[in-house]
């Protein structure tokens, strides 16, 4: 056995040995990267200078000047959290309420609204595209008359909060390259989701917890999410999103194991962390830095997290409000209620996920039943946020990656429909920080088919969402393989008309 | 100026090159010379003539490629003199210091002198000076020292009160030339007989004459070359450098075409597209925000640059501080909940007493969770351009709101969940700009929320 002595056991001559094996990667980086390598320490030495202190999140010292020039103007929001209806929820079903359908009931779909528009495998070959207009009712809510289906009750209690987009549009009209899209700006998966670009830009506002957080909805069925989604791409590797477990543990593993007292935990922490400085010396890989960040914030995450993902001290009202489902942990409603107590400490971004919204068969079934799971908790979570003021500097974003066909994919009776992936026209909704409440934006055609007016490209909703948080999106870039790389690529326009 | 041929050129490039033997050569036969006096080793003395004569050889043919060179014009003619002859005469020194070493040439009266060692310093003196001259030349006057510690930094621009009274040509278009350009154009070279350093210089033009005509884009050589495309021969700056972004294009145009390629013209006093509005506003560090859709541009007072010193006091004491526009000086303060308890109070009064010289520069506070006194809230009252104020879970009274009826600025009122009542509706209408307050749990009733009228933009928000 060996024996624990405070001089590092690593000066042996083993291990000096295996240092000496640089690889030819490790050699090139060394050398040729050598340079840029101190550049990028410096970098992050810069961002350090923001680390903030104590433990309620609402801490903040950011006020050396960091080199990314951040933020640009004013923000108005200083948190957000992103409700994922991932599968693509029927707009039609939903919010753009289309009563001309009616009289359509069956009708092919006209050529001149599909427009030469290249459809998916599954409904393409299909000899005819039967309008299927949606058998639920929807009525006008609110001051701002809003129209909402019967499925979303409690929604429909809340829209004087909410800005309607009806004239979403992706590029992508599959699963995975359009969530892709949606959460990186790009189709193909290695690019930095948007928590993690708001994460290198803005920093963190509670070192005790994660800047960019991900809860899953348990027992998600459907497309599968992958943590690309939350990934960091090139960005240096602690801006990437943390993802939480849909259920009781939260984070596993906080608690000791019987019969270990933990006391001497920070010790071997003190001492891996030497031994990584050791390695950064040898390397200056800023990777390594981003390690012993990571360890650091899961030590101080023992006590953080237990603290935060604990519902206990709710008032029951509060848990009516959500529904019976938030006291069931990994529920939506859950996840709702528990990213609202993150966001009070301080969690700059909370994405959820909640799977399932991808109805190809048994529309009207499969919409009624997401709407049933999420309705209630996403509405109690924005009346939540706004009694306690946080909803004037949170913003909120309900959407999927693409909306749904007007036309039924697979066979058409009164009762029930199919509909296939749609990219043209879709709907999403945004509240809170510096977006106007109770408005709509864009119009679709009378089929839901087309945007004929207001187009808002998710490139202009990537470039709005970084305007809200003071951050021009063409100057927050990152250079990765010998360019400059951004959230919005070489797009993006920040959609002014919705904001206050 | 006659014509140079473009070989002569060709060559005189590759004095940068070549000027680096005789400084290594003769630098080291210096070397040679001092550990052979300290060690006595004489073998060493035997290479100190092949080190001499072969600085003195490419010394010399530095020169010549030099002058080279220099036939292209582009250099500042009174520190190329200087390095000119430094050059020549270190050259000269050197083969007079190689024919004493290698006992070619005698002369007698200076032996005793030790004249090897006084030959082969003032060599070395030279071929300093002149590398210093040669430096200075390629790379400009200030290069050297531009970073030296304790260097007096180059006068700042006053700070403005409002962008429109920005002019162009100083605040935007001089700070993208000294980034881009003037590292080849100024003073000391002169590429292409253009320097930019200064607008006097930069009115006079290059060898073909101006480069900017006022409200002429394509008369406009400077825009011309900066337009090009990269792989053009002519583009400016040249492969290799970094090129103007888009936004600076952008200034560049609107600097000739609208604001007349003058040094008056104000950002106020001609029209302003809005997509340069929006790039100024950014860089002078004004809310870029506002404009278009949603109203004039919004503007944001100025504040004192920050002292980071005193911020990293606050810091210690608990406060957290992040600045809300990068430059601005503008703040947002926050403080965790319970820090403030009653039985602090006194110290954290003290505390407070140091957000004063900072009253300007606070727009957003957040002080919820914590016991508030009397003088606290004196204070809070003095931040004049507060916009946004969180006070819920706070000791908070409707006498104390009605002293922070002050704010005139103030938009956003947290008071959730305190004590106050009614009676704040009246301090609240004082407040001309105050749009949400947010009572939930607290003992305001919808009678007093109904008497603010339909009428009021006032929004207070109860929760359900």
């Amino acid at each position: 056995m060996c024996d624990h002595h405070d001089t590092l056991r690593s000066n042996n001559q083993d291990f000096q040995e295996i240092e000496k094996q640089l690889d030819r990667r490790h050699f090139l980086k060394k050398t040729s990267l050598g340079i840029g390598a101190l550049a990028l320490g410096s970098l992050l030495g810069g961002e350090k200078a923001w680390a903030s202190v104590g433990n309620s999140g609402k801490t903040v010292n950011n006020f050396t000047r960091n080199k990314l020039g951040l933020p640009h103007h004013l923000p108005k929001a200083k948190r957000i959290i992103y409700l994922f209806q991932s599968g693509g929820p029927s707009q039609l079903d939903l919010f753009d309420y289309k009563p001309g359908l009616v009289d359509m009931f069956g009708k092919d779909l006209p050529e001149s609204v599909i427009g030469g528009q290249r459809l998916t495998g599954m409904s393409g070959s299909q000899s005819t595209l039967p309008v299927a207009p949606s058998i639920f009712n929807f009525k006008q809510y609110g001051e701002s008359r809003a129209w909402v289906s019967e499925l979303m009750p409690h929604t429909a209690e809340i829209v004087d909060d909410l800005c309607f987009v009806k004239s979403m549009q992706t590029d992508q009209i599959n699963h995975t390259p359009a969530v892709t899209f949606m959460q990186t700006g790009h189709q193909l998966p290695g690019r930095p989701s948007i928590g993690s670009w708001l994460s290198y830009g803005l920093g963190s506002d509670n070192e005790n917890l994660p800047t960019f957080i991900t809860l899953i909805s348990k027992n998600g069925t459907g497309q599968p999410l992958k943590a690309g989604l939350w990934g960091n791409g090139f960005l240096p590797t602690e801006h990437q999103g943390v993802q939480f477990r849909s259920g009781k543990d939260p984070v596993l593993y906080l608690n000791n194991p019987d019969n270990y007292d933990g006391n001497d935990r920070k010790k071997m922490l003190d001492y891996l962390g030497k031994l990584n400085s050791i390695q950064q010396d040898a390397y200056g890989d800023p990777e390594i830095q981003s390690r012993m960040a990571q360890y650091e914030m899961a030590f101080r995450m023992q006590t953080s997290i237990p603290e935060v993902t604990d519902t206990k001290d709710e008032p029951e009202h509060i848990f009516d409000m959500y529904g019976k489902d938030s006291r069931d942990p990994g529920t939506y409603a859950a996840n709702c209620l528990m990213a609202r107590k993150l966001l009070e400490k301080g969690v700059k971004f909370v994405q959820l996920y909640h799977q399932g919204w991808d109805q190809h068969i048994g529309c009207p079934n499969g919409v009624k039943f997401k709407a049933k799971q999420t309705d209630q908790a996403t509405a109690a979570l924005i009346k939540d946020l706004k009694q306690r003021g946080m909803l004037e500097d949170t913003l909120v974003v309900w959407g999927g990656e693409f909306g749904r066909t007007v036309y039924s994919q697979g066979q058409l009776t009164k009762e029930n429909y199919g509909r296939d992936h749609h990219p043209k026209a879709f709907t999403m909704w945004m509240a809170g920080a510096g977006i106007k409440p109770g408005f709509t934006y864009g119009e679709t055609d009378d089929f839901s088919y087309n945007v004929t007016e207001n187009p808002v490209h998710v490139h202009d909703f990537h470039a709005t969402l970084l305007h809200l948080f003071g951050v021009d999106h063409e100057r927050l870039t990152f250079k990765h393989q010998g360019r400059r790389f951004r959230l919005t690529d070489v797009h993006g326009h920040v959609v002014k008309d919705i904001l206050t | 100026m006659q014509e140079v041929s473009d070989f002569v050129l060709f060559l005189g490039r590759f004095h940068p090159l070549v000027v680096h033997l005789p400084i290594g050569f003769l630098m080291f036969a210096l070397v040679l010379e001092l550990v052979e006096r300290f060690t006595k080793n004489a073998a060493l003395s035997a290479a100190v003539p092949i080190a001499l004569l072969a600085g003195a050889i490419s010394a010399a043919l530095a020169c010549i490629l030099g002058y080279m060179l220099s036939l292209s014009g582009d250099y500042n003619e009174d520190m190329l003199n200087g390095h000119f002859w430094f050059g020549i005469g270190t050259t000269l020194i050197a083969f007079f210091a190689w024919l004493v070493k290698a006992d070619k040439l005698s002369i007698k009266p200076l032996q005793k002198a030790k004249p090897n060692m006084a030959l082969l310093t003032v060599m070395v003196i030279l071929l300093s000076v002149t590398g210093h001259y040669g430096g200075n030349l390629t790379h400009g006057e200030d290069y050297l020292v531009k970073y030296a510690p304790f260097r007096e930094k180059k006068e700042p621009l006053p700070q403005l009160a409002k962008l429109e009274d920005a002019t162009v040509y100083p605040y935007l278009i001089q700070p993208v030339f000294e980034a881009k350009c003037t590292s080849c154009h100024n003073d000391s070279k002169k590429k292409g007989g253009l320097a930019m350093h200064t607008f006097e210089e930069l009115l006079k033009g290059g060898e073909n004459g101006p480069i900017v005509m006022a409200g002429d884009l394509e008369q406009s050589e400077l825009f011309k070359r900066i337009t090009l495309p990269e792989d053009h021969e002519d583009v400016m700056p040249p492969e290799g450098k970094t090129p103007l972004t888009e936004e600076e294009t952008a200034l560049v145009k609107f600097w000739i075409e609208s604001a007349q390629g003058n040094q008056e013209t104000t950002l106020g006093s001609v029209e302003v597209p809005e997509e340069v509005l929006q790039i100024a506003a950014g860089r002078l560090g004004f809310a870029a925000e506002g404009s278009g859709g949603h109203g004039t541009s919004e503007s944001l007072p100025t504040a004192a640059p920050l002292d980071v010193a005193q911020l990293n006091e606050l810091k210690t004491k608990g406060f957290g501080v992040r600045e809300l526009v990068d430059g601005s000086g503008l703040l947002e303060i926050t403080l965790e909940d319970n820090s403030i308890t009653t039985e602090n109070l006194n110290e954290w009064e003290k505390h407070f007493i140091l957000l004063a010289p900072l009253q300007k520069q606070i727009l957003w506070l957040d002080l919820g969770g914590n016991t508030l006194s009397e003088k606290m809230v004196q204070q809070i009252a003095q931040f004049e351009n507060l916009r946004k104020l969180v006070l819920d879970n706070t000791t908070i009274t409707d006498a104390q709101v009605q002293q922070l009826s002050a704010l005139q600025q103030l938009e956003s009122l947290n008071i959730y969940n305190t004590g106050v009542g009614d009676d704040v509706i009246s301090s609240l209408t004082q407040m001309p700009n105050l749009q949400k307050v947010y009572m939930w749990r607290t003992k305001i009733t919808p009678e007093a929320i109904s008497s603010l009228g339909s009428e009021s933009k006032l929004q207070v928000i109860t929760g359900t």
